[in-house]
């Protein structure tokens, strides 16, 4: 477990204080009723993607992960012939049917943010 | 069957184009997969290319212009290519490292077949699963690993006429060995090569050894037999009349899950007439497997159906062949074949297979632990007929349904065509 812990480590975790990050995302939980405040990066391990220009998102909670992961897809503007692999905190993969809402339920993080990692396969030689 | 019988299979948490895909992987097993198999057309150098990182569809794609923008593709009035076999110096350089490669590798790999840590031992205290059955006798599982095609690296083939950067952004050039970078396209050669084996139109192995893989695309993560068939229809001039009538059978069927055709649509229990090779990719995880799946991965390697499983350690691919449960609760373990071996690439496989057997059969099958493996794997199933299919269905059904949260598949009764962009767009906002 250690080791997918090292993995999720957020550049927005280091940059901001977990108290400003908790109030960050209680606002915007009140502002935007239903929409889920998502932070995405990379995983260091990929090296095939490209960096997101964005990394925070707001989410209709009432999405699925299939419809999120478009979304991203579409940022990155990844062909259809590219493999996106977006894993949550508990590491495990997510129905495509399964709601956002209901995601975050489960993954959250303590500072009330979604966090996740994105990555294609890797390579082996 | 009425329209009603309609599923598509795929792996939860994808959308419906990625679905079935193991891009990367899929890309250089399409591509690379005969590197040395293709060597014998001299007629046309531009098939040597070797393409990392487009699927190579066919001769024309191989040409086409955006192809050439990656690659310095070489054409055959090219006095640089002409003068290369004579061009000593440039191709030293790149061998003296390959050499070390090569010899560490088999170094590697015969350390690892003389020690007895890992090795399979069938006895009362373990239950063996080999592609999808029990074996319950050494000898008879040995009998049935050396039935195996066992594809390795290869040395000393025709240079492949290249000059690109790799994966690992390191320059590559002029290449006469797919050693430290093919194993994963062997491990793939290994899954098609005994899924043709185990098929029901008996192909020789020889036979399957000679078929240009190379131009199959796998461009959607399915190989469906009709490709194979077609490249070994081109190749095994005196044989076109038996091959060629297997694939006018298989014409008609071609089977794209990510095109929107499902499983049942093409495949009508009276007409059933092809096998289909199934590969379904998978990510379980970012760094390693999550521990819920290892059960679930087991359950999914004893399907009948079942034909091998594309992963390995990271940095590191094998060919998964089976697995070894204790009795004794130890955790199981996957059997596996291992390609990193350097052998030398030998032309006419057909007329030295006798002779040279031992390069294409090995009896060294070895045991890993769940918990080493990289997380990403790509599951074979060859479904035969319809029979098959129904089984393999009523199986997905079950074991999903016992998964609940962990399983890896879902099954749609109905095929729902999801790729309206409208749906989100205007849903989105960015913070």
């Amino acid at each position: 477990m250690s080791k997918t812990r090292d993995d999720f480590n957020f550049q927005f975790k280091d940059e901001i204080a977990f108290e400003r990050r908790a109030i960050e995302s209680e606002k915007i939980r009140l502002k935007y009723d239903g929409r889920i405040p998502v932070i995405i990066e990379k995983s260091s391990t990929d090296q095939v993607l490209c960096d997101l220009e964005q990394t925070k998102f707001l989410i209709p909670g009432d999405f699925t992960f299939q419809q999120f992961q478009m979304v991203i897809r579409k940022r990155l503007q990844l062909p259809k012939t590219h493999s996106l692999y977006i894993f949550f905190h508990n590491n495990k993969l997510h129905a495509n049917e399964k709601s956002l809402s209901q995601i975050y339920s489960e993954c959250k993080d303590h500072d009330g943010f979604l966090y996740c990692k994105y990555a294609s396969e890797n390579f082996t030689g | 069957m009425e329209s009603s019988f309609a599923e598509i299979v795929r792996p939860a948490g994808y959308s419906d184009f990625e679905v079935i895909r193991r891009d990367d992987l899929a890309r250089l097993m399409g591509s690379v997969l005969a590197l040395d198999e293709m060597q014998d057309q001299d007629e046309n150098p531009n098939l040597y290319l070797l393409n990392h990182r487009s699927i190579v569809e066919n001769r024309k794609s191989l040409q086409s212009s955006d192809v050439e923008d990656q690659y310095s593709v070489v054409s055959n009035g090219d006095e640089e290519i002409q003068d290369f076999h004579k061009n000593h110096t440039l191709k030293i350089d790149v061998t003296i490292k390959q050499k070390l490669f090569e010899k560490l590798t088999n170094f590697g790999y015969s350390v690892q077949k003389s020690s007895s840590q890992n090795k399979v031992q069938i006895n009362d205290k373990s239950l063996t699963y080999l592609l999808g059955f029990t074996v319950d006798k050494q000898e008879l599982f040995d009998k049935f690993v050396a039935d195996m095609i066992w594809m390795t690296y290869k040395k000393d083939f025709k240079p492949l006429l290249i000059e690109k950067t790799s994966i690992q952004g390191q320059k590559v050039q002029n290449l006469t060995t797919d050693c430290n970078w093919g194993c994963v396209i062997r491990s793939g050669q290994m899954l098609v090569a005994n899924a043709l084996v185990q098929s029901q139109f008996f192909y020789q192995v020889p036979q399957i050894l000679e078929l240009q893989f190379s131009i199959c695309s796998f461009n959607d993560g399915i190989i469906t037999m009709d490709k194979l068939l077609e490249k070994g229809c081109q190749i095994q001039k005196e044989d076109v009349a038996i091959v060629q009538n297997l694939y006018m059978s298989f014409d008609e069927n071609v089977t794209r899950f990510s095109d929107g055709y499902s499983l049942s649509q093409n495949f009508k229990e009276p007409e059933w007439i092809n096998e289909v090779l199934v590969i379904v990719n998978a990510r379980l995880g970012m760094e390693g497997i999550n521990s819920n799946y290892h059960q679930v991965i087991l359950k999914y390697m004893k399907f009948p159906q079942f034909i091998g499983l594309m992963g390995g350690k990271p940095k590191k691919a094998y060919y998964f062949i089976g697995q070894q449960e204790y009795k004794n609760g130890d955790p199981a373990k996957l059997i596996y074949l291992d390609p990193h071996v350097v052998q030398k690439y030998s032309k006419n496989i057909s007329k030295n297979y006798q002779q040279e057997k031992a390069k294409y059969h090995t009896t060294n099958a070895r045991l890993i632990k769940i918990k080493n493996l990289d997380p990403c794997l790509g599951f074979g199933y060859l479904i035969k007929n319809y029979a098959d299919y129904k089984q393999f269905y009523e199986l997905l059904r079950k074991y999903i349904e016992q998964d609940k949260e962990n399983s890896l598949f879902t099954v749609f009764e109905k095929f729902d065509y999801i790729d309206d962009d409208r749906r989100y767009t205007h849903n989105t906002a960015s913070l």
